[in-house]
C-alpha cells in the first residue's frame, strides 16, 4: 500500500524505507516474542519503514489496509522492535512518526493496533501514543487513533523530543 | 559546562609531621579535558596531591578548589569496597545515577498497566527520563559493565569482595570509578595489578574519556600515549610541562646538561633512556638480538667492572660463567584443580636472554615461575604434571622468595637489606652496606626509617635491594615493578642491560619489557603459553595481526584438565 515513504525523525528515532540490505537484519531480528505475537515471518520481509537509532538498524514498522475488519480509510499498523533495543521508547517513537506520515502523506484517517491481551509491552505503546480501546477482533485488543490531525490524539500524545 | 579551569591550586603546602614537607607552595591550574600525568620520587608527594585534589585531605595550607559544578572521583591505593555487595553490586554503584533512572524507567513502564493511572503524567515522566538516560548513553549501561569488567579482567561478578587480593579489589574499585565517569579523574598507579592487555585497553578509554584526568603512574607508555602534560613533582615543587613523556624527557636531559651536571650519573641514566626512546622500532628489535649475541663482551665488562669507582644506582652482580645449556622446558604441562593452566609448554632459555612473562591475574604466571626456580635448586615444591625442565650445570639461581610479606616491619630499611652486616659480600665482592642501600635510593635517615612506615613503591625498592645482592646467573624477579618511581625502574633497566646473566621477570610494564626482553612468555588464555622471541612491542604486533586489532582483553580462560 505504501507506495511513497519520506524518512522521518524525531531527532532520536529514525523511520525510512527499506533497503535489500536491511533484509537480513530483519530475518535475524526476530526472536521467541515476535514469534509468539507475529507468527513465523516472512521469508521475504518488506515492511513500511526501517526504524533506525543511531545508524544501526533497530527494528521494523507496517500498516496494510487489507484486512476485511477495517472500514474504509483505516489501517492496520505493525511493529518490532527488536530484543536488545526494547524497553526504551523506540516503538513509541516510530508509531507516532508513522502516524504523522499517514496524516500528511496519505488518505487514511484511522490507525489501529491488534494487541494480544498479554502484551504489556505494546498495551503501554499504545496507551502512550494516545490510541483508545475500540472492540476487539478475534480475541485480540484493538486499539484506535484518528491520524486526521495532532490535536485529535488523546491526552498521552505529544512531542516526544521535548 | 563551560569553565576555563576545573581545579585551580595556589599557594599549596602539605606538611606531614615531625619534619617532612611534601609539598610547598604549589599553584597550578587545570584545564577541562587535560590528561596529566604525575611524575616524581616514592615520597615526593603525589599522592598526598591527589588526595587534596579529591577534597579527603583537609590538612593542607593554601588554597585548592573543585570549579563549582564539575565532579571528582579519585582511585587511591588501597580503595575501599561495599563488603555488603558482591562484585557487580559495586561496579553498579559506580553507575548510580544511571542505575536509578533505568530502575525509575521500569516503573514508569509497568505503571502503563494500571487502568486508574494519569496517563498524561505517565507519559511526559517516560519522556523525561528517556531524554536523561539518551543522554547519559544509559541504555547499553550493561553491555558497557560488561565490556569494562571483561577488560579489567574482573572477578567473577557474583562473588564476594571480602577475601578479594589487593589487587582484585584495586581492579573492581577502578572499573567502578570508571563507570561513574567524573570530570575529574584522579587515579593513584591505575596500572598496578593490571596485566599488560588490560593497561593497553586502559591507555585507549583514558584517551577518549571526555574529563581531565590526572594520573601518578610509572607506566611510561601511558605518559608517552595518553598524557598530554607532565607534572613533575620535585622537593615539594610542582613543575608543569606541556608534553608526552618523551618530550619532557628530551627537556629534561637539556636541562640537566645545562646545569652542568653530566658527570651525574642520574643524568647518565636519563641520557640512556632517551637515547632509546630516540631509537627506531627496527633499532631496539636489533639490540635485543645484540644482546643475545653479545654474552662474552657482556661477562667481560661485568667481571671487569667495579661498582666502587662509580656510584652506580643499582648494582646486579654478575654471577660465574653460564654454559651453553640454561634451562629448557620440554613438554610441559601443569594443571591447578580442575583446570590445565599450561598446555604443552616448549622453549629454551638463551644465554643472557631476558624473558619478560605476561598474562592475565590467575593465568598460571607465578606458577610457571615456581616450577622453574624449583628446577633450578630454589625450593618451591611446585614440579610439571607431564614434561621436563632441564636446568644446565653452571646455572646459579639468584632469587629470594616473595618476601615483601615476611619482612619484619620493625626492622629499618638498612637492617631489612644489610641483614646487619657493615660490608655485604655482593656478588664476589665486597661492598659498603650503606653505599648499597643508598644505590636503591635509600639516602640519609631514609636507611633508618622502620619498615612499617614505608610506601609500596618504597617496599618493592627493599624487596629488589635484597634479590639483588645475592648474586647468581639467571635471576627471578616476580613483578619488580609495581610501584616503583620511574627514576628506580630506569636505574633497573640499565642495571639489567648491563647483567650478563640471564632474567626471567614477571611484569606487566610494557616500557620496561620493551627495553630490557629479549623474550616474551605470555599466557594467552585457554592454556596456551607462548615463547616469542621479541620484545613487547613485537609481540603486541604479531598478536594484533594474529587476533585483527580490535582484540579486546577478556577474563582468563583455561581448557578443563584431564588428567
Amino acid at each position: 500500500m505504501a507506495t511513497h515513504f519520506t524518512e522521518r525523525s524525531d531527532g532520536v528515532v529514525t523511520i525510512r524505507p527499506m533497503r535489500s540490505i536491511d533484509r537480513p537484519l530483519l530475518i535475524a531480528g526476530r526472536d521467541e516474542a515476535f514469534h509468539v505475537f507475529m507468527g513465523e515471518g516472512s521469508d521475504d520481509p518488506q515492511p513500511t519503514a526501517i526504524i533506525e537509532v543511531a545508524g544501526a538498524v533497530v527494528g521494523w514498522i507496517d500498516y496494510d489496509s487489507d484486512r476485511a475488519w477495517l472500514a474504509s480509510g483505516a489501517v492496520n499498523v505493525g511493529y518490532n522492535v527488536f530484543a536488545p533495543y526494547r524497553r526504551r521508547g523506540y516503538a513509541s517513537r516510530s508509531l507516532e512518526l508513522l502516524v504523522a506520515h499517514l496524516r500528511s502523506e496519505t488518505a487514511v484517517h484511522t490507525a489501529s493496533l491488534l494487541i494480544d491481551p498479554s502484551n504489556a509491552a505494546s498495551l503501554a505503546v499504545a496507551r502512550r501514543v494516545g490510541f483508545e480501546s475500540a472492540p476487539e477482533v478475534d480475541g485480540q485488543l484493538q486499539f484506535v487513533r484518528s491520524t486526521l490531525s495532532p490535536s485529535d490524539c488523546a491526552p498521552a500524545s505529544r512531542d516526544l523530543t521535548s | 559546562m563551560s569553565a576555563q579551569f576545573i581545579y585551580t591550586m595556589h599557594k599549596v603546602g602539605r606538611f606531614h609531621p615531625p619534619d617532612r614537607q611534601v609539598l610547598e607552595n604549589i599553584t597550578l591550574a587545570f584545564y577541562p579535558g587535560a590528561k596529566i600525568g604525575v611524575l616524581g620520587t616514592n615520597g615526593s608527594g603525589k599522592s598526598s596531591l591527589l588526595k587534596i585534589m579529591a577534597g579527603i585531605d583537609d590538612g593542607f595550607t593554601g588554597d585548592a578548589r573543585l570549579t563549582p559544578g564539575f565532579t571528582v572521583g579519585l582511585l587511591e591505593q588501597e580503595p575501599q569496597l561495599d563488603l555488603s555487595k558482591d562484585v557487580r553490586g559495586n561496579v553498579m554503584d559506580g553507575a548510580g545515577e544511571t542505575v536509578s533512572l533505568l530502575a525509575e524507567y521500569e516503573k514508569v513502564l509497568a505503571s502503563w498497566s494500571d487502568p486508574d493511572a494519569d496517563y498524561e503524567k505517565v507519559g511526559a515522566r517516560q519522556a523525561d527520563l528517556e531524554a536523561k538516560i539518551e543522554a547519559a548513553q544509559g541504555w547499553d549501561l550493561q553491555r558497557t559493565i560488561e565490556i569494562a569488567m571483561d577488560a579489567l579482567r574482573l572477578p567473577p561478578p557474583d562473588g564476594s569482595v571480602e577475601n578479594l587480593s589487593g589487587g582484585e579489589a584495586r581492579r573492581v574499585a577502578l572499573c567502578r570509578l570508571l563507570l561513574s565517569e567524573p570530570d575529574l579523574l584522579l587515579l593513584d598507579e591505575p596500572t598496578n595489578h593490571l596485566d599488560a592487555e588490560s593497561v593497553a585497553w586502559l591507555e585507549r578509554f583514558l584517551s577518549d574519556y571526555s574529563g581531565t584526568v590526572v594520573a601518578i603512574t610509572h607506566d611510561r607508555y601511558f605518559l608517552d600515549n595518553v598524557a598530554k602534560w607532565i607534572l613533575e613533582l620535585d622537593r615539594g615543587k610542582g613543575i608543569p610541562f606541556e608534553g608526552n613523556y618523551s618530550s619532557w624527557l628530551e627537556q629534561k636531559t637539556d636541562r640537566l646538561d645545562r646545569e652542568q651536571k653530566q658527570q651525574d650519573n642520574k643524568q647518565r641514566t636519563l641520557a640512556r633512556e632517551l637515547e632509546w626512546v630516540r631509537m627506531g622500532s627496527k633499532a631496539r628489535q636489533a639490540k635485543g638480538k645484540a644482546r643475545l649475541n653479545a654474552y662474552e663482551s657482556l661477562q667481560a665488562e661485568a667481571e671487569a667492572y667495579d661498582p666502587r669507582d662509580e656510584k652506580v644506582q643499582i648494582y646486579i652482580p654478575p654471577g660465574k660463567r653460564l654454559g651453553d645449556k640454561v634451562i629448557e622446558v620440554s613438554n610441559l604441562s601443569k594443571g591447578f584443580g580442575d583446570r590445565l593452566l599450561i598446555d604443552n609448554l616448549n622453549f629454551s632459555l638463551p644465554k643472557a636472554g631476558i624473558v619478560g612473562v605476561i598474562g592475565g591475574n590467575g593465568a598460571g604466571k607465578t606458577t610457571l615461575f615456581k616450577m622453574l626456580i624449583e628446577a633450578s635448586g630454589g625450593s618451591t615444591g611446585e614440579t610439571p604434571d607431564e614434561g621436563t625442565i632441564d636446568v644446565g650445570d653452571t646455572v646459579e639461581l639468584a632469587y629470594v622468595n616473595q618476601s615483601r610479606d615476611i619482612l619484619n616491619d620493625e626492622d629499618t630499611v638498612y637492617e631489612a637489606i644489610t641483614e646487619g652486616h657493615d660490608t655485604l659480600t655482593v656478588g664476589d665482592r665486597e661492598v659498603n652496606g650503606r653505599a648499597y642501600v643508598a644505590s636503591f635510593n635509600f639516602k640519609g635517615s631514609d636507611q633508618q626509617k622502620p619498615l612499617k612506615v614505608l610506601s609500596g613503591g618504597e617496599r618493592n625498592r627493599v624487596h629488589l635491594a635484597r634479590v639483588l645482592k645475592t648474586g647468581g646467573n639467571v635471576l627471578f624477579l616476580d613483578e619488580p615493578t609495581n610501584d616503583l618511581d620511574v627514576d628506580t625502574l630506569r636505574a633497573l633497566e640499565d642495571a639489567l642491560e648491563r647483567y650478563p646473566g640471564c632474567a626471567v621477570v614477571i611484569s606487566h610494564d610494557r616500557w620496561f619489557l620493551d627495553r630490557i626482553a629479549t623474550h616474551i612468555l605470555a599466557f594467552e588464555g585457554n592454556s596456551q603459553v607462548r615463547w616469542f622471541e621479541g620484545n613487547f612491542s613485537e609481540y603486541e604486533e604479531f598478536r594484533e595481526k594474529e587476533l585483527g586489532e580490535n582484540a579486546q582483553p577478556t577474563r582468563v580462560t583455561y581448557k578443563p584438565l584431564a588428567r
